[in-house]
């Protein structure tokens, strides 16, 4: 009785303390001069960015796929390591859906800042083709924005339920939410049944669909003639690289919160370690993709890949390309493989490396490509020969971040950050509790 | 006696340069308009009409540029004594000419006047004039011909098609020595017929041209010209032929096909079937999920 | 007596003075109203069945082919299908193609729609101009990515862009492997005439608009009136034809008709990136027994300016 109680005290949503507020209004603020730089952007033209004809797609395209490949992480995490019976990362779960749902909401966002003519936005709608896969990714995303907010949803129910109790004396209009939103969850039979039929499908539907979105994300690319994007490895490898992507964010944050909701009786150093094994199997398989995408090319050496090629590895490009590898890819792989590697404060720094590698390994995949059309680039300004994102772009970029990341942080205000109700199964205590009728 | 001569001299010149000042604009300003160069040709259609083609173009700072707009009196000047160039407005009963209308080029600085047929004489001479234009000169081109009649049809001749053709004076004299050319209508020009660009008509003005294989039209139809071009005495004449020995065309267009390249109306089969199934399988998947919450809503017992 | 001589001279001066006055007024006042006559506007013309009828002048102009009620921009001509053949052997880098087009297109941004550009595989096969506008392909990539219909290949062959569909997104641009298309990063700073009238996708450019993708649109509004692409017309040195596949003919600028089968035979025609598969509908004759040196070309290239700035 009293551990189940230690572990609602625990767990339960706390208010912000100063640290907390200093956060918010620091990202409301980047959050309102991205609103004003969008503002720019709408009224005079996306001529306020960087990009021109040949650069015709920069930083707004690399943060979306960066968006769309964090966003894998719900069902990584959620579902296969659910379902492989994986138990340690049940605590893990719900800060994966919350990445989830957060960087697919924003990914959306990011494309429609992308686009010429947003005020156009129903003529998807209205006239969409679904030879385009440009549509097929609209569905997708959609299907996986519903998928990840049902999955993040349903566990939420019994934690609710617990919540609207615990907050009854002390916060009672805010316990009148929980309970609202716990959907009169009592735990019995009946429920119980309904909650983990739904919640096994959710989790075997969501990994194709996890699949498909950074697929058909891939083919946005894969289905141009371009050197760098004409590979048939590209599905694959954008989902192998998601996965890394996502499994270092919530490293990062199994870090952040830990330390700053004191959680660590639940995200333990056994977490770390065993999330740090996985990502050095993810970094791994995902290098093993670069090999094939980039040592294949090279060998073949086309005049267009060559060109290109030469661009990443040597030339304008090359710092970029091996610190994205090499720091982002072949450093955590070097430090995970030792045990003290995997301890929480070196792994939450190669997390962080391993994140900042992922956002700048999307931008070596956008750019450089479309600065080495097929014909030569002639009869416009220099300038348009390179591509340097402008002010007006980097704010409105850094803008999506921050409201990604206040996104997640509110909800993580307000939902237990891991799981209470599973948790409590976990650890047997709700054989004692059985007999409570809430 | 001097003084009040100078006095009133003096007045009226005053009014008189007033007077210049005023209108002699019009005079000297002659030396701002635009010098146009023309081109007229005579065609005549052979059992359509005759008409009088005229392209205008003036020197501007990018090289020559149409004459847009540029409005031209059409007259026929009638077989008389009196050669007229010089004939002024004042005399304007003159039965050497009469007008017989007026054209205005297009934004390519071509006009086509058609001649009302009760113009059109065994002998004709027609001038096209700039008069009072405020942005060209004056200006004039002349142009005279004779009736000429040009008649021409397909035949087939050892199973093989020829065009022939006959030119003949108004009195069905065989004009002989003239240069016809032979072509097929194309969409922007005319596609030569047989081995050489143009051919000599004999001494019975006549010419008989082979038509080579393979020439390709809607259904087969083919349409014929042959043409007398800018000749001298007879100017432009034209004779078309209509006809359907050609082959028909094989229209390769895939518009009414069902392609990745076509319109959401006609969406390839599979993308239409296989999608929508998937979606709809997880779709509706997704909407038993949420009616589940409402059970697990309902059923608090 | 004297004193009546010179009466009577004066007075013949006077008049003479008077009558030389009259005379000048009289003749400009008669001029001026002269002037009046024609100005009704209207033109004679002889109707199909033979009736004399007025017109007003601003009607009359060459319509060699009048649309069908029904044609619709999306749609097309029936029966045809538009293609380009372009002389390697003969361009000179002249520019008078592009020139014309930015004109007639009101393309006032950085980047033409027809470009010629500077060309050599490698350092061992010979350099050459070659013009590259859209190629209107008959398996176009660009129009298989849009995901509104903005773009689209009618039944004539022609791709066009619907500037009031496009949403931005670029697509079209990435899948273009002959990076034919511009955008309008900003808003066009177009003159007033490309404001006049309906927009139609048949003239691209008219007006052009902010925040959507534009390419040349092998002229439709030329061909409706029986006239050749404004880059055919231009070319000095007879580089383009253009006409209907199906009629295996092509025109170029001076007028000469070619039997198409037999000049792509003959000249050995090929098309751009054949090897993707998107069947282009511009053939190129390779650049043999030029004329003029490549080398005059290098005069007027210009590597980062393919759109001159007017002077307003």
């Amino acid at each position: 009785m009293k551990q189940y109680d230690k572990l609602i005290q625990d767990l339960a949503p706390k208010k912000f303390g100063l640290r907390g507020t200093i956060w918010v209004i620091f990202l409301v603020v980047i959050i309102m001069f991205s609103l004003y730089a969008y503002y720019q952007q709408f009224d005079k033209g996306l001529g306020i960015t960087g990009m021109r004809d040949y650069a015709l797609w920069g930083v707004y395209i690399s943060n979306f796929v960066f968006f769309v490949a964090i966003s894998l992480v719900g069902s990584l995490v959620t579902a296969v390591l659910r379902l492989s019976g994986a138990n340690w990362a049940t605590p893990l779960t719900r800060i994966s859906e919350v990445i989830a749902v957060a960087a697919i909401m924003m990914g959306g966002l990011t494309i429609i800042i992308d686009m010429g003519r947003p005020d156009r936005i129903l003529n998807i709608f209205l006239h969409g083709r679904l030879q385009s896969p440009i549509i097929w990714d609209v569905l997708v995303i959609t299907t996986y924005l519903f998928i990840s907010v049902l999955l993040l949803y349903y566990p939420l129910l019994p934690d609710f339920a617990i919540l609207k109790k615990h907050f009854k004396e002390t916060q009672p209009k805010l316990g009148k939410y929980y309970s609202k939103m716990s959907l009169n969850w009592t735990g019995n039979a009946k429920q119980e049944k309904i909650y983990n039929k739904s919640i096994h499908t959710l989790s075997v539907m969501i990994i194709p669909v996890a699949f498909a979105i950074h697929t058909v994300t891939a083919w946005l690319f894969a289905t141009t003639y371009r050197a760098g994007w004409d590979s048939t490895n590209f599905g694959p490898y954008f989902i192998a690289g998601a996965f890394v992507a996502g499994s270092g964010a919530v490293v990062m944050l199994m870090f952040i919160l830990r330390k700053t909701y004191h959680l660590e009786e639940y995200i333990t150093d056994m977490h770390f370690d065993k999330m740090g094994k996985l990502l050095v199997l993810l970094c791994l398989v995902y290098l093993y993709f670069n090999i094939n995408e980039f040592l294949i090319p090279a060998y073949k050496s086309t005049n267009e890949e060559a060109a290109h090629l030469h661009g990443l590895f040597f030339g304008e490009f090359s710092l970029m390309f091996w610190l994205a590898i090499i720091g982002g890819l072949v450093v955590p792989v070097i430090v995970l493989i030792f045990r003290k590697g995997r301890k929480p404060v070196p792994l939450f720094i190669i997390a962080i490396l391993v994140v900042v590698g992922a956002w700048w390994k999307r931008y070596i995949i956008v750019t450089p490509t479309l600065l080495h059309p097929l014909l030569p680039i002639q009869g416009v300004p220099e300038s348009w020969h390179s591509y340097f994102p402008t002010g007006l772009e980097w704010t409105i970029t850094a803008g999506t971040l921050a409201a990604s990341l206040l996104i997640m942080t509110i909800l993580f205000r307000y939902l237990p950050i891991i799981p209470i109700h599973e948790t409590a199964e976990e650890k047997g205590f709700l054989k004692t509790e059985k007999t409570e009728t809430l | 006696m001097i003084k009040s001569v100078i006095f009133r001299s003096k007045s009226v010149l005053l009014i008189f340069m007033g007077v210049l000042a005023l209108f002699g604009n019009e005079a000297y300003g002659q030396k701002d308009k635009i010098g146009a160069r023309l081109t007229l040709e005579h065609v005549k259609v052979m059992n359509e009409n005759s008409s009088l083609k005229i392209k205008a173009i003036f020197k501007g700072e990018e090289g020559y540029e149409p004459a847009k707009n540029l409005n031209f009196t059409i007259y026929k000047i009638n077989e008389s004594e009196v050669d007229s160039e010089e004939i002024s407005e004042e005399d304007s009963e003159a039965v050497l000419e009469e007008k017989i209308g007026d054209v205005t080029t297009n934004m390519e600085g071509k006009a086509t006047f058609v001649i009302p047929s009760q113009f059109v004489t065994s002998l004709a001479t027609y001038s096209i004039r700039i008069e009072n234009s405020d942005t060209y000169q004056d200006d004039e081109e002349e142009i005279t011909v004779m009736d000429a009649i040009l008649e021409a049809s397909v035949e087939e001749i050892d199973s093989v098609y020829h065009i022939k053709a006959q030119l003949v004076s108004i009195d069905n004299e065989p004009l002989a020595e003239q240069t016809l050319r032979v072509g097929l209508k194309r969409l922007f020009g005319s596609l030569s017929i047989g081995e050489d660009d143009s051919y000599e008509t004999d001494e019975n003005g006549a010419i008989l041209v082979p038509v080579q294989d393979g020439l390709t039209g809607v259904d087969g139809k083919l349409n014929f010209q042959v043409t007398l071009k800018e000749s001298d005495d007879y100017g432009s004449i034209i004779a078309y032929i209509k006809s359907d020995i050609g082959v028909p065309i094989k229209n390769e267009s895939t518009f009414y096909q069902r392609t990745l390249w076509s319109p959401p109306s006609k969406t390839p089969i599979f993308l239409l079937i296989v999608p929508n199934i998937i979606l709809i399988g997880i779709w509706g998947v997704l909407v038993l999920l949420v009616i589940n919450l409402f059970k697990i809503y309902k059923s608090k017992n | 007596m004297e004193e009546d001589k010179k009466k009577s001279r004066r007075k013949f001066f006077e008049l003479g003075i008077k009558f030389g006055l009259l005379a000048t007024v009289g003749t400009v006042a008669v001029a001026k109203a002269m002037d009046n006559e024609d100005s009704s506007g209207m033109v004679e013309l002889m109707s199909t069945d033979g009736n004399i009828i007025q017109v007003p002048a601003s009607e009359v102009h060459d319509v060699a082919h009048k649309q069908p009620e029904d044609y619709d921009p999306r749609v097309g001509i029936p029966d045809k299908k538009f293609v380009m053949v372009v002389d390697l052997a003969k361009c000179t880098n002249a520019l008078k193609c592009q020139e014309s087009c930015n004109k007639n297109h009101y393309i006032t941004g950085k980047n033409a729609w027809l470009k010629v550009y500077k060309m050599q595989e490698s350092e061992k096969t010979a350099p050459y101009w070659m013009p590259t506008l859209c190629q209107h392909c008959d398996k176009p990539p660009c129009v298989k990515v849009c995901p509104v219909d903005a773009t689209f290949k009618r039944q004539d062959g022609i791709v066009l862009i619907d500037n009031e569909r496009c949403i931005g997104c670029r697509f079209c641009m990435a899948a273009c492997p002959y990076s034919t298309r511009v955008f309008n990063w900003n808003e066009p700073d177009q003159p007033a005439a490309a404001h006049e009238g309906e927009y139609t996708p048949d003239y691209a450019g008219k007006p052009s608009v902010k925040g959507t993708v534009d390419k040349c649109d092998f002229c439709p509004h030329m061909i409706q009136m029986g006239e050749l692409p404004h880059c055919v017309s231009a070319c000095p040195n007879d580089v383009y034809s253009f006409g209907d596949m199906y009629e295996d003919a092509v025109t170029n600028g001076s007028g000469q008709t070619f039997k198409l089968s037999k000049l792509l035979e003959e000249r050995a025609g090929h098309r751009l990136l054949e090897g993707l598969g998107t069947e282009p509908s511009v053939f190129y004759l390779p650049p043999v027994d030029r004329n003029v040196d490549f080398e005059e070309g290098l005069e007027n290239y210009t590597e980062f300016q393919s759109v001159k700035k007017t002077e307003e």
